[in-house]
């Protein structure tokens, strides 16, 4: 038999499951192979940048073999970074650390982070976009897209660097010392002059126990004043980053809330006497939600960008503050900078994970809430 | 047919096109507005164009990591010449004569990456939508591979690492200076940019090429035997178009993002000790807005405080106003050219 008619004889049942409208198997293997896809796709730009464009092994393969996921060539790499062999980052002591412990010390607080500016955003977003999408053309929804249009375009730089200037005193009349303005935790200065010294559920390179999340770890310990210190600088970040991640979900989100309140089934309850009240907020806030799901799978890299610079400018005890900083420090050039490279390798594949993860379970939610939801997609209408 | 009826008819129907048009409020104002910066663009190409003149070349004194305590080379705006707006911190340059120097480079860098992008986009989006089935599935999967990648981590991988390894060249500027640059560092960016930020564009076109593609009209030229080529392109592309524009604010909106931020980190942490390498243009001497809004900013970061709110005021303001122009303009145009409005060219 020819393999032409082999393939469609094998494809043959494949085919004829997906055509009984099974949209759900649709999805699940269109994720699959994106994913996969996807990923090897991440890699390979990140193979051919750090390993053709940029070698990250000047010295030979003997040093990268000791040093970084070994690079030579494109299989290794990929098997290994799956693997979780993300190499040594060298520190600035001259030793070298694995790379996964070092990004250890400085994920939760970025997860920290991009949770409550999430919920942030949502708790400003969903209201201004449920009002404006309501009664599109009046003073609110004018209010809400000129704040939007602004916003978009205001960068999130100029932003922080203003709220830094206007809080750089306060900061160090409350911590005592100016290097806490920056970081997360308050410095070594603070606590000698405060608590008699670090305690020691603070460890290395400002890392906590037990969970690592210094918000909770501080709850956990008691240890309030801290707690308090920290709490104000992560909700301050996470402001700066709701103002301007909310211009970019309002983009999306308006329009979709404006879709939602033409459902006829709103004609319907308005002629049967429901308060327009109970209409928006119990009829139309709930069938908006699915769509601002998805639609925070859709802005997530925007989240991640804005992110980006808040946590650089505010010197904050993140992971997207290492990646810029070890990027920049790559400018530098010269030979141990060469041993930052596997660091951003591996905090960019996070990123795309991480961009992988919420992108499918904000698909996911959108289904549960809303069973029609996978059909109008596929219909192009969200 | 053809006669006076028919002049008649396209006549009126452009006067018609003509007047919504300059009905269209956010239309008209983006279009004067991008008009103006296309003018100043014009005016400093032919006549102003050049490169900057560093008063601070060294630029490792402000932050005190050789010499003695950082000097304030900042001039007060609102005199003449070049630093009519004043001079920024950082290398210290006429926040005016950067603007408008910088406004060429900028409408073509930005030009080169939105508009290829949108094609790119609409292009795929039609396929996709447009021949359905098979080849929409595989254009889709590939559309949402590439949509996943976030355009930031491209621009910082290639900020990063791709440019420091771009061959040097040895360039001299306007007043007889001469310095290294890289003269591929714009094109590579904007080419990294454009091969990664089509796909929410090519998932607009094709949402839309799938609905025109079931339309009446569409059905008829394919039985008065138009070729599948020129249905594609000829009838679904250009009444696929107007989605693309609600989508190039936000691109745009994300590019001011990253190329303010990544100048800013090559500053900071190299302490412009690597001098070519801290602008996505050619050197640091090419004038670009984002660069002299970074520069401007630089005052605060070095805690000269904020008196010198020239620096960062009016680039800021500049590039807001393009921003909206574009926002604007592109708003207009996607309600101008949607079939709804009635312009569909069937």
């Amino acid at each position: 038999m020819e393999p032409r008619a082999t393939l469609r004889k094998l494809w043959a049942p494949i085919g004829r499951t997906l055509k009984r409208h099974n949209l759900i198997l649709i999805w699940v293997t269109r994720r699959a192979i994106t994913a996969v896809a996807y990923l090897l796709m991440v890699l390979t730009i990140l193979f051919f940048i750090f390993d053709i464009v940029n070698p990250y092994s000047p010295t030979g393969p003997a040093t990268c073999a000791s040093v970084v996921p070994c690079a030579s060539n494109w299989w290794g790499f990929v098997s290994s970074m799956f693997a979780g062999q993300w190499g040594q980052y060298m520190l600035p002591s001259g030793n070298n650390i694995p790379t996964i412990t070092y990004v250890s010390y400085y994920l939760p607080y970025t997860i920290e982070l991009s949770v409550l500016a999430l919920l942030l955003s949502l708790a400003i977003a969903y209201p201004l976009g449920l009002l404006s999408g309501w009664r599109p053309g009046r003073y609110l929804d004018g209010a809400v897209r000129t704040y939007t249009a602004v916003w978009l375009f205001v960068p999130v730089v100029v932003i922080c660097l203003f709220l830094l200037l206007f809080l750089y005193e306060p900061f160090v009349n409350y911590s005592g010392d100016v290097s806490s303005v920056f970081g997360t935790l308050p410095s070594a200065a603070w606590f000698d002059t405060n608590l008699g010294g670090t305690p020691s559920w603070i460890g290395l390179w400002g890392g906590t126990s037990p969970t690592g999340f210094p918000l909770i770890d501080a709850a956990w310990n008691r240890a309030w004043t801290v707690e308090w210190f920290i709490l104000l600088k992560v909700m301050l970040e996470a402001a700066v980053i709701a103002l301007s991640y909310v211009a970019v979900f309002l983009r999306y989100a308006r329009n979709a809330t404006v879709e939602a309140t033409r459902a006829e089934f709103l004609r319907g309850g308005r002629a049967r006497g429901v308060p327009d009240r109970s209409l928006l907020w119990h009829h139309t806030g709930r069938r908006v939600i699915p769509l601002y799901v998805f639609t925070i799978g859709n802005t997530f890299g925007s989240l991640i960008l804005i992110q980006s610079v808040v946590e650089f400018l505010f010197d904050s005890h993140g992971l997207l503050y290492v990646l810029l900083f070890n990027g920049g420090a790559q400018l530098f050039g010269g030979a141990s900078s060469t041993l930052q490279e596997p660091l951003m390798v591996a905090i960019l594949f996070l990123i795309a994970i991480a961009l992988l993860v919420v992108n499918i379970v904000a698909e996911l939610v959108a289904m549960v809430l809303d069973p029609s939801w996978l059909s109008q997609k596929e219909k192009g209408r969200t | 047919m053809s006669g006076p009826r028919e002049i008649l008819t396209v006549r009126s129907h452009l006067a018609r096109r003509l007047g919504s048009y300059v009905r269209n409020v956010s239309l008209m104002l983006g279009t004067v507005l991008l008009g103006l910066y296309v003018v100043v663009g014009l005016a400093a190409w032919i006549c102003y164009s050049g490169t900057l003149t560093f008063m601070n070349p060294d630029i490792s004194v402000l932050y005190g990591m050789s010499g003695p305590s950082p000097p304030t080379l900042m001039l007060s705006p609102f005199s003449l010449g070049p630093h009519m707006l004043g001079q920024t911190g950082g290398f210290g340059f006429g926040v005016a004569e950067g603007l408008v120097k910088g406004t060429p480079w900028d409408l073509m860098l930005f030009a080169g990456i939105l508009v290829p992008t949108a094609l790119l986009g609409l292009v795929i989006g039609v396929i996709a939508g447009g021949l359905g089935n098979a080849i929409d599935d595989v254009l889709m999967t590939v559309t949402d591979v590439v949509g996943s990648i976030p355009p930031f981590m491209i621009a910082l991988v290639v900020y990063f690492e791709v440019m420091p390894n771009l061959p040097t060249a040895t360039v001299t500027g306007g007043t007889n200076q001469s310095f290294l640059a890289r003269p591929e560092a714009p094109l590579v960016f904007v080419l990294a940019m454009v091969l990664i930020s089509w796909a929410p564009y090519a998932r607009l076109a094709r949402v839309r090429a799938k609905d025109i593609a079931s339309k009446p009209f569409v059905e008829a030229a394919a039985a008065a035997g138009a070729s599948k080529f020129r249905i594609l392109f000829r009838h679904i592309l250009p009444n696929s178009a107007s989605p693309m524009f609600s989508q190039v604010p936000i691109t745009l909106a994300n590019l001011i993002v990253i190329m303010t931020i990544l100048p800013y980190v090559g500053l900071l942490t190299t302490g412009g000790s690597k001098l070519i390498l801290v602008s996505f243009m050619p050197s640091s001497n090419f004038p670009e807005w984002t660069w002299v809004l970074v520069n401007g900013m630089l005052g605060w970061s070095v805690n000269l405080g904020t008196n010198a709110w020239w620096g960062y005021v009016f680039p800021f303001l500049w590039i807001l106003a393009f921003a909206l122009a574009v926002l604007l303009f592109c708003d207009g145009l996607e309600e101008f050219l949607s079939p709804r409005s009635g312009s569909a060219t069937h």
